[in-house]
């Protein structure tokens, strides 16, 4: 935000409106309460006292409708994929993808299986892909920042919705 | 302790049905044959001698150059601590089996993982359908000649390899 704003004195700040719209939402990331396999234990890692995901707002919603962001934290199965498919589009736009660990960016130690999906991009759009296996609460942070990234330069006023 | 049991069955069944006793260092297993499995349990079960009551695990392997679907029968006694191990082969074109559970009733759903992974078919069994896979899913992934189709619901199956496409 520090860009486009100019700071006066006494507290006093100008700016975009596209950024303070950007700024207050990047403060309050919600993202869906789901997780498909082991990575979703990191999930709850990063969630935990030492890095501490509500520090930035972030906080779970049990429900895609008030969710900003999905983590796709694990495995995924054909039989699965179809389900994260619906949520994903039961999301309001804007809307964020954050593919977690090797299994959801390729499907990593599971690649030959029969079952599993190979990368969560087959099915949905993915913002951030995080490597790891499972990645540390670090690495998910790392993530987190720079979907912050992506939201800071989204343009709603002038584009009325979504346009990437 | 298994020879025990083989002899017990032997006795009771005939060399016809009780085929064979492999005396291995972990698990001794007997072959039988497979059309008499589920009166074989029955007598497993009720038997005041063996009191092999418990049901512990069934598994099934692929031979495809024996043409054969074997599955493996765990039953354990709770009251003496022993364990015993029954083999079947049926065929792979058209495996087909007494299903066991008449005997017991958990066996329902290792059959149903069995039909699953390896298709074979259980006869008296109440509910033979998929347990693990999607239900319009096509052919049986444990056996050794299953291969992946290209696509599955519009999702493709298949990943280029990072290494091979930027090298």
């Amino acid at each position: 935000m520090k860009e486009n704003s100019i700071t006066f004195d006494k507290g006093l700040v100008i700016s975009t409106m596209d950024d303070v719209i950007n700024w207050m939402r990047k403060s309050s990331i919600w993202y869906l309460l789901f997780g498909t396999a082991c990575c979703a234990i990191e999930l709850m890692q990063t969630g935990g006292p030492r890095t501490d995901l509500d520090r930035i707002g972030s906080v779970f919603r049990s429900t895609p409708r008030q969710a900003d962001l999905i983590i796709v934290a694990g495995t995924v199965t054909y039989k699965m994929a179809e389900r994260i498919s619906l949520l994903y589009h039961q999301m309001a736009e804007p809307k964020y993808v954050l593919s977690m660990g090797s299994c959801a960016n390729c499907g990593g130690l599971f690649q030959r299986s029969y079952s599993v999906l190979k990368g969560i991009d087959k099915v949905i759009p993915v913002d951030v892909y995080v490597p790891g296996c499972p990645p540390r609460p670090e690495a998910l942070m790392e993530g987190f920042l720079e979907i912050q990234k992506i939201m800071m330069e989204e343009n709603f006023l002038k584009t009325k919705g979504i346009q990437r | 302790m298994t020879q025990n049991i083989f002899n017990v069955l032997t006795q009771r069944f005939g060399a016809d049905t009780i085929l064979y006793y492999e005396q291995t260092s972990f698990d001794p297993y007997i072959i039988i044959n497979p059309e008499d499995i589920q009166s074989i349990c029955m007598y497993l079960r009720y038997n005041p001698e063996l009191k092999l009551s418990f049901f512990l695990n069934l598994s099934g392997v692929d031979y495809p150059d024996r043409e054969q679907i074997t599955l493996v029968y765990h039953i354990y006694s709770m009251a003496l601590k022993t364990t015993c191990v029954l083999k079947t082969s049926v065929s792979r074109e058209f495996p087909e089996l007494e299903s066991i559970e008449s005997v017991w009733k958990a066996a329902g759903w290792f059959e149903r993982e069995i039909y699953d992974l390896l298709g074979v078919s259980f006869i008296n069994h109440s509910n033979l359908k998929r347990i693990l896979l999607p239900e319009d899913w096509k052919g049986h992934p444990l056996r050794k000649d299953y291969r992946e189709e290209p696509v599955y619901h519009d999702m493709e199956t298949t990943r280029n390899n990072l290494l091979e496409t930027n090298r």
